[in-house]
């Protein structure tokens, strides 16, 4: 019954069900109340919300909206230049940095230029095996030989050194060279 | 301000909007002009705030002017954007509402339970007045609204508060008529059980 007092009080009823409702309040004192609440229920929800809102400057208001909008249209006009000249300045950063890479490498690498000397550097032996390759040296690779590189990196063990040191001299890059027969750690500059 | 110079009047919406469209910003001036009232006057319905209201017009403006050329049918620029005004109120409603919850609900693990009744106004209070004061009466409604569940609340201010049609805001919402109806009557009786003392 309360749904159709709702509706009765939307006017959603159709002509027949309103008069028979009507007829119904008549005689029943609970649904009239029903009828009341649902009434003063709807005036208390639309209370004070029926007029719009006062001391509202709609000037000022539409002069904010009329900024809003120009900003949004001049963010919109940067974000689209962006999209267009982003690949452009993509690409010709791109052929910035290979034309500087390019140049450099070619200054840098002269094939057949000897290869400085290294700075002299201690190497701790943790263990050594196999034995030493033939009297008195030991001989290990650098991890990445390249052109102007020494391949070989020639170590001295002479019985002579102190215990599980080994001078060693590494010519060109700087690398850390494969242990070959033993174990080398902590090699600062390595 | 080039743009701005052309402000005839007497121009339809729809004219207008194509203007608009074209990039002509006086043209959207007065669409701005032409229903900014009554855009705010629907926003303060659906929030009970004016401040609150004055945002989400700018919003809605804004993003109406966004969408201008998705707008199918540009003579229906004013249910257009009034739809479009509902739905950022009711979002903004929505997460002031749960802004509340989460405040209250921080409040009462703080053992502040005495707040978590929603500050109930006493209909019998001690000032010997029958009823709560219209502000209170006010919050109280607002509160009760807002704990339902969203589409019980929505369509009952778009109806009642609104007075949209119940086919738009079935439309808004993405449900029917009878289900609009329906909820709307659930709302409104469990408006009706908190406020009974009141009514």
């Amino acid at each position: 019954m309360e749904i159709l007092v709702s509706q009765y009080l939307d006017g959603r009823l159709g002509q027949a069900e309103a008069s028979r409702l009507k007829r119904r309040l008549a005689v029943d004192g609970e649904l009239r109340e029903q009828l009341r609440l649902y009434s003063r229920l709807d005036g208390v929800l639309k209370e004070g919300y029926a007029d719009p809102p006062a001391g509202v400057d709609y000037d000022a208001q539409r002069a904010e909206i009329a900024a809003a909008v120009e900003r949004s249209v001049l963010l919109e006009g940067l974000a689209r230049r962006r999209l267009v000249f982003r690949p452009v300045f993509a690409a010709l950063a791109a052929a910035a940095v290979l034309l500087v890479a390019a140049s450099a490498a070619l200054l840098v690498y002269k094939p057949g230029t000897p290869a400085p000397t290294g700075a002299k550097i201690e190497v701790a032996v943790v263990s050594v095996a196999p034995p030493a390759v033939g009297a008195g040296q030991l001989t290990v690779s650098l991890v990445r030989p390249a052109p102007g590189d020494v391949p070989e990196l020639v170590m001295t063990s002479d019985d002579d050194l102190p215990a599980g040191i080994v001078i060693a001299s590494v010519g060109g890059r700087e690398g850390p060279p494969e242990a070959s027969g033993f174990e080398m750690f902590g090699l600062p500059g390595i | 301000m080039d743009r701005m110079a052309d402000d005839r009047p007497g121009r339809s919406d729809q004219e207008l909007v194509v203007s608009a469209l074209r990039g002509e910003l006086a043209a959207f001036d007065e669409l701005v002009r032409r229903h900014q009232k009554q855009a705010t006057a629907l926003a303060y319905r659906l929030l009970g705030n004016t401040d609150d209201a004055l945002e989400v017009v700018q919003e809605a403006f804004l993003a109406s002017y966004r969408k201008l050329g998705t707008l199918s049918r540009q003579e229906r620029f004013k249910p257009w954007l009034l739809r479009i005004v509902a739905n950022v109120s009711l979002n903004r409603r929505r997460g002031r509402a749960l802004r509340r919850t989460l405040s209250l609900e921080a409040m009462a693990a703080g053992g502040d339970q005495d707040r978590g009744e929603l500050n109930r106004p006493d209909p019998h209070a001690a000032t010997g007045e029958q009823h709560a004061s219209a502000h209170e009466l006010r919050g109280l409604i607002e509160r009760t609204i807002d704990g339902m569940p969203p589409l019980q609340a929505q369509a009952l201010l778009l109806f009642v508060r609104a007075e949209m049609p119940q086919k738009e805001i079935a439309q808004m919402l993405g449900c029917s008529v009878e289900a609009v109806k329906w909820h709307v009557f659930s709302a409104r009786k469990k408006l009706k059980e908190v406020l009974k003392d009141y009514l």
